[in-house]
């Protein structure tokens, strides 16, 4: 039993943080590292928003398909010549995914007609619940409208693609924010960590893809 | 209708909202603003007026309630959640309106919570990070929230004391003697096991001399009992508010039926009782259900599968032969799928005691364009074998317990399986494991995928058990269970299960596989997620 147990050590350090917030000690072991541990995390969070890189990566070569259930050939339609918004999520995520996806929606805004080449597309990095029709509604509550894509497709595909991003965490509850921007003119990736605002995002699409 | 647990908080809420102490607290309850307006706010982000509610995120993004919700990140229980490196911390009264040591923070007050609420400032001084969305509220608004925030999980759930955390099993009439003793043999085991190995720990605290050694255990005997229904379905819900009032449960554990496990679901559901991982073919759940988790659909599932794959063939017409209420409802399911796609559906229904009918044998015979679902068990399934001609025909593997064997191969047309399963052959760890555990405890496979089942049912809730902590918590065991996702592995076979928040099967899809020369087809195997 031992090895199921340490599956779980993310879920005990939370715990530990619910008790140490309620100035309860439950007396284990592990509560002892936990205020540092917490520090970091919120560190982490309070630190430069996000980073920009320059990436190479090829791309890999699946089908998947999208909202409306049409199939997809995801090479095909990320070299095609349109600047690129890329990104993983997934329609039950809680945490970071709503806020991504509002995220892109805002940049749009934000780029205006400016943006109006620009090509978005989010992929389901939980290909087994959001099938096109749960993606649909998805799209549609966050207004997502023309030029947006959502993906989703076999989970190995979607693994492969995580894969060819250097984006897999291993489960999609380790999922990171991450934003990949591409110009039809470069064969390079710009990749975001970090969960940028809508101002920011929309600055970095500007001074990199559309000027 | 969740119980309105407000009132034994009122000295409580006197501070907050009006910051004076209990001592001179209105005693009039209609002061308050109600909490059910905090509870639309909190999980469907809809203010008061009907409104959304709208708010600003990650700097400059503007969102509505109805796009995500407070419940979306702290969860329904309120006590938070870790998903990658982000932490959402517990906003449940009691942690909120209590100062918090790590990170320093004194109690909030409505006043505070406003601020936080619409400026991101906590009553420490900090500035929360960019996740925490800035929310448009008036101060009436923030009232209803605190309202609500106050009383969210502010009491033990039901079903525990200082000693003991209760469980149910429920197990209906139409499940076999050998099947049931099987099932119950795992769950007994495992929580028999379960107290010997914390009973130490029970008997320790308050032995040492830190602080954190007086405080009360936070483990519990757990206590697994048989819930044994009797007769007809429409009974069921008045046997379960019968035993609930005598003696009421935590959550169920397990359970096992042939019938459709609706009427149990929505007395969970009702009660805001969590059902863990039936043992049932027949599931079904509402739209917004939270309180029932499903190892897959089960029959319903696998006539999804078969409508997809018929999809693909030039089929206009479909016979389905089926008995009992299961394949009842399958068949029903199957035929609500193919109505909308204008094949013609003909339903041959027979007493489970008769062999099937064979006369629409004759009718397939002269219409080429004609499958023929079967949703029968192996013995119904020989008694017709060789009166069939050579249609499509289209078998169930969960009626087949597996069974792929000689009369159910040896038809004259192509013949397919809905396996909404692990490949036959496959390798299965999880199943593996599970039997080298029954085998050292005696425990004799007599019905494998029940009791292995049973096996990953105790395993989960014995983890949400030790995340829970002190906090014994029905939504927050659940809120646990959605982002337990490491949890998958366990499962013995489904080959892709996921769970995560408002999903309430965790297997979602299977195969089609043919049955070619007395041998079922898995080379090319494809997944379908109908
Ligand atoms: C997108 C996710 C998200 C949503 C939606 C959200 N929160 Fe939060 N909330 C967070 C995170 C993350 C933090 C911690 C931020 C930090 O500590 O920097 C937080 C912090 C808080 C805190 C501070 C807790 C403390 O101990 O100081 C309160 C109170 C709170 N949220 C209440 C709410 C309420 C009420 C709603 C709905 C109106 C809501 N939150 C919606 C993510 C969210």
């Amino acid at each position: 039993m031992m090895k199921f147990e340490r599956l779980f050590v993310g879920f005990v350090l939370l715990f530990a943080y619910a008790s140490a917030s309620s100035n309860e000690h439950a007396g284990h072991q592990q509560e002892q590292a936990v205020p540092d541990k917490h520090a970091a995390h919120r560190a982490a969070m309070q630190k430069t928003r996000y980073s920009a890189t320059i990436e190479n990566y090829s791309v890999a070569d699946v089908e998947l398909i999208d909202q409306l259930g049409t199939s997809v050939s995801l090479r095909t339609l990320l070299e095609s010549d349109q600047p690129i918004a890329l990104n993983f999520i997934f329609t039950t995520c809680t945490t970071i995914c709503p806020v991504m996806t509002a995220t892109f929606s805002q940049m749009r805004r934000e780029l205006g007609d400016a943006g109006s080449e620009l090509r978005l597309v989010s992929i389901s990095i939980d290909p087994e619940y959001d099938r096109p029709d749960k993606l649909k509604a998805y799209a549609e509550q966050f207004q997502a409208g023309a030029g947006w894509d959502f993906l989703t497709g076999d989970s190995a595909d979607v693994v492969q693609v995580l894969k060819s991003f250097d984006s897999y965490a291993g489960s999609k509850m380790n999922h990171q924010p991450i934003t990949l921007l591409k110009s039809p003119d470069s064969a390079s990736w710009i990749r975001i960590d970090g969960l940028a605002s809508g101002k920011d995002l929309a600055n970095e699409v500007t001074a990199r893809l559309l000027d | 209708m969740p119980k309105p647990r407000v009132l034994g908080l009122l000295p409580l809420l006197a501070v907050i909202l009006f910051g004076c102490d209990s001592g001179s607290s209105p005693s009039d309850s209609a002061d308050l603003p109600s909490a059910d307006a905090g509870r639309r706010m909190y999980r469907e982000g809809i203010l008061p007026s009907g409104e959304p509610m709208t708010a600003i995120v990650a700097g400059d993004v503007p969102i509505m309630g109805t796009q995500f919700s407070c419940e979306s990140c702290h969860g329904r229980s309120g006590m938070g959640a870790a998903e990658g490196q982000y932490i959402v911390p517990p906003i449940a009264g009691q942690f909120l309106f209590a100062p918090s040591p790590q990170p320093k923070r004194p109690a909030y007050t409505q006043e505070s919570l406003a601020r936080l609420l619409r400026d991101g400032e906590t009553p420490g001084g900090r500035n929360l990070g960019e996740l925490m969305p800035l929310y448009k509220l008036t101060d009436d608004e923030v009232a209803a929230m605190t309202v609500y925030l106050a009383g969210l999980s502010s009491a033990l759930s039901p079903g525990v004391d200082d000693k003991f955390i209760r469980f149910a099993t429920v197990i209906t009439d139409d499940v076999s003697a050998e099947e049931r003793e099987a099932v119950l043999a795992v769950l007994n085991t495992f929580v028999e096991e379960k107290n010997r190995n914390t009973r130490l720990e029970s008997e320790r605290w308050d032995r040492g001399n830190t602080p954190a050694s007086r405080l009360p255990t936070v483990h519990r005997d757990w206590v697994i009992e048989e819930w044994a229904l009797t007769g007809p379905s429409e009974t069921w819900n008045e046997q379960l508010e019968q035993r609930y009032r005598d003696a009421p449960v935590f959550g169920m554990l397990g359970g096992l039926s042939n019938s459709p496990w609706g009427p149990i679901s929505n007395f969970c559901e009702r009660n805001e009782i969590p059902c863990l991982f039936p043992g049932t073919d027949l599931a079904e759940a509402g739209e917004d259900d939270f309180y029932t988790l499903y190892y897959s659909r089960g029959l319903n599932l696998e006539a999804g599968l078969i409508a997809h794959h018929l999809d693909e063939q030039s089929v206009s017409n479909v016979i389905q032969v089926f008995c009992g209420a299961g394949p009842a409802q399958a068949a029903a399911g199957l035929r609500g799928l193919l109505d909308s796609k204008q094949v013609s559906v003909e339903d041959v229904e027979f007493d489970c005691r008769d062999t099937p009918p064979a006369d629409f044998a004759e009718r397939l015979a002269s219409a080429p364009d004609t499958a023929l679902v079967l949703w029968l068990a192996p013995g119904h399934v020989a008694g017709i074998a060789n009166t069939l001609p050579s249609s499509s025909v289209y078998l169930s593997s969960t009626l087949l317990a597996g069974e792929f064997n000689e009369p159910v191969l040896s038809m004259p047309g192509p013949v397919f399986v809905a396996h909404p399963y692990r490949l036959p052959g496959q390798s299965d760890p999880a199943l593996a494991r599970f039997s080298a555990w029954a085998k050292t405890r005696g425990i004799e496979l007599s019905a494998p995928r029940r009791q292995s089942e049973a096996f990953f049912a105790c395993l989960a809730l014995k983890d949400v058990v030790a995340h829970m902590g002190r906090f014994f918590i029905r939504e927050y065991a659940l809120d646990t269970l959605d982002h337990a996702q490491s949890l998958v592995a366990y499962l013995p076979f489904y080959p892709r299960p996921t769970l995560g928040p408002q999903q309430r099967f965790m297997n979602k899809g299977g195969y089609v596989l043919p049955i070619k020369n007395g041998q079922v087809v898995t080379d090319e195997a494809a997944w379908i997620l109908p």
